[in-house]
């Protein structure tokens, strides 16, 4: 799936990384290399579902990124 | 001013000033029936209307009136002097009322003089559900939860009553709250809920019974909430004065990014698996792991439920790599190695999206581990929705446990349990707990508030080894606390209570 998202900083379980579209929709990068970790960075990816991921964010749909873009 | 006051300095005044002008019959007509009028109201209030107040009291009433009349009537023939100790009497009346001296009056009880859990009760008609509360409830961010544990509540009209606790935040609305809470159709009666002392000296290593003043010495006490909203320094007296002691050692496992098992909080109380265990890079699994079973009263960090060792052990199995997401396979392998290392408790605080496969293998896993005598808890989810949408929070046979804030709502992340079998709640937001290399920060999530139940669940268990999920389950719910969400959360755990009823 193709997603424009915002990263954004969660400050749960210890504090993470996640991705929000414009819909409200949550997504928990697996993948999100560390130098898009800033907040307020716009992203167009593609991504898919993260079949078998269990995490303590406990937070979002799990997403695998497979390309990205910075906006 | 209550106006209870206000007519017994009329009734003061009445009279003194009727015993004043005896020889002046044209003034003194006034007086008599002024005089008959207000001390009939105040017999009445205090002798047919509902009061708290004892005979013995209206007693000192009856005495300062007469009393200080007749003594004013000494200084009759200098109307002067005699008109400036009235006003003086009077004056010093009203400020003993106002101040809420509670001397004469007393109905006027400061937020210091109620019980710092349930400031009020109240009674409602027959027949009338708490629910009409929730809606003061979420206006003020009160709880509420039944005032007496009945046994057999048809036989009695205890059941109608209802304790309130009243967040610190609101105690400055408290004359609101009542007002408001009188005026509700369906609540028959309020009271302010006042701590009653003897009047005793304390000795200066004497223990308070605020939460501020805590009965161990854990420095990071003062910035545990969850110490109060759990009542952790009633259930360490409650251990400490009825001498109770565990049945056996039981043992806590947390299925998490390991635990520090070197932390100076923690190494009292942990047992080792293995070595690769151990350790925790990220951080979260320490954090639970103090959550749950901290070494309490060492001067040291934070507290848990255990005043001493001997109650739980808690151990870890890692199941998260140094950094990310982890499978259902590795939870599950886990969950299958603690039951076989005889788990007591298993605390799970992580989670993914449900689908029907995930459920069925967790399902059987946490069959297993039931069969093996073990309790699983798992962390309800940071999503903000139904924790049905989630593993394995929504898997039969586990306790799936929410998270609260400060004020005792739902924390606006926290998954809803109400569609669960087994769902609590329990302190969440702003928790205070351990950090690998002997460190402390806060953290928040439905992850910390799991391990305050899985705690609470082994303490039940060391006490009660053969306790099963369901019956701490309907322990920890007939005695927990019911708050201003509690429909989407489950009930508030109450450790101290879930003892005394485990007795």
């Amino acid at each position: 799936m193709k997603l424009i998202v915002t990263v954004i900083h969660v400050p749960l379980s210890g504090g993470f990384w996640g991705l929000k579209d414009d819909q409200g929709q949550e997504y928990l990068p697996t993948n999100l290399d560390q130098k898009y970790a800033k907040a307020g960075l716009r992203l167009e990816i593609m991504a898919k579902e993260a079949e078998d991921y269990f995490s303590v964010q406990m937070w979002g749909t799990p997403v695998e990124i497979l390309e990205l873009k910075v906006l | 001013m209550s106006w209870i006051g206000l007519i017994f300095i009329w009734t003061f005044a009445s009279l003194s000033l009727w015993l004043l002008f005896k020889e002046e019959a044209h003034i003194r007509k006034y007086f008599g029936p002024s005089f008959i009028a207000s001390f009939l109201i105040f017999l009445a209030y205090h002798l047919v209307l509902p009061s708290t107040f004892g005979y013995i009291r209206l007693a000192v009433y009856l005495f300062i009136l007469f009393g200080g009349a007749f003594v004013l009537n000494i200084f009759s023939n200098n109307k002067i002097a005699f008109l400036s100790l009235l006003g003086a009497s009077v004056f010093g009346l009203y400020q003993l009322d106002v101040q809420g001296l509670n001397l004469f009056f007393g109905q006027k009880a400061t937020a210091e003089n109620l019980d710092p859990q349930s400031e009020l009760l109240i009674e409602l008609e027959e027949g009338q559900r708490p629910k009409l509360l929730d809606k003061l409830a979420a206006k003020y961010g009160f709880s509420y939860e039944p005032a007496f544990k009945l046994q057999n509540p048809e036989q009695s009209d205890l059941d109608d009553f209802y304790a309130l606790n009243i967040p610190e935040a609101a105690l400055d609305q408290l004359s609101e709250i009542e007002e408001e809470l009188k005026a509700l159709q369906g609540v028959e009666s309020l009271e302010e809920n006042e701590i009653l002392q003897l009047w005793e000296p304390q000795s200066a290593g004497a223990i308070g019974r605020s939460p501020k003043q805590p009965l161990l010495n854990d420095p990071g006490i003062a910035k545990m909430w969850a110490y109060e909203a759990l009542n952790y320094n009633g259930l360490h007296r409650l251990l400490q004065e009825e001498g109770i002691r565990p049945k056996k050692k039981a043992r806590i496992f947390i299925l998490d990014t390991g635990v520090d098992a070197k932390h100076e909080d923690i190494k009292g109380q942990y047992r080792s698996v293995a070595s690769e265990h151990d350790t925790d890079v990220q951080g979260h699994g320490t954090h639970c792991a103090g959550i749950a079973a901290a070494v309490s009263n060492n001067g040291k960090g934070v507290a848990s439920a255990f005043p001493s060792s001997d109650f739980v052990e808690v151990s870890s199995i890692q199941v998260f790599p140094r950094s990310g997401g982890t499978t259902q396979r590795r939870i599950i392998n886990a969950m299958l190695l603690a039951a076989d290392k005889g788990a007591d408790v298993v605390s799970m605080s992580l989670g993914g999206p449900s689908s029907d496969d995930r459920q069925k293998a967790y399902e059987e896993a946490v069959r297993y581990v039931n069969k093996k005598g073990g309790i699983v808890v798992v962390a309800a989810g940071n999503n903000g929705f139904d924790a049905r949408r989630i593993v394995p929070a929504s898997v039969n046979g586990v306790i799936t446990v929410s998270a609260l804030d400060p004020q005792l709502r739902k924390a606006s992340f926290s998954n809803e349990v109400q569609h669960l079998n087994y769902g609590l709640a329990a302190p969440g937001v702003d928790i205070y707990s351990t950090m690998p290399n002997s460190k402390y920060d806060k953290m928040s999530g439905t992850s910390m508030a799991t391990p305050y139940v899985a705690g609470t669940l082994g303490l039940l268990r060391a006490l009660h080894p053969q306790l099963t999920t369901k019956e701490a389950y309907e322990l920890l719910v007939k005695t927990g606390k019911q708050t201003a969400d509690g429909q989407k959360t489950g009930p508030l755990i109450q450790p101290m209570q879930a003892v005394k009823a485990l007795k």
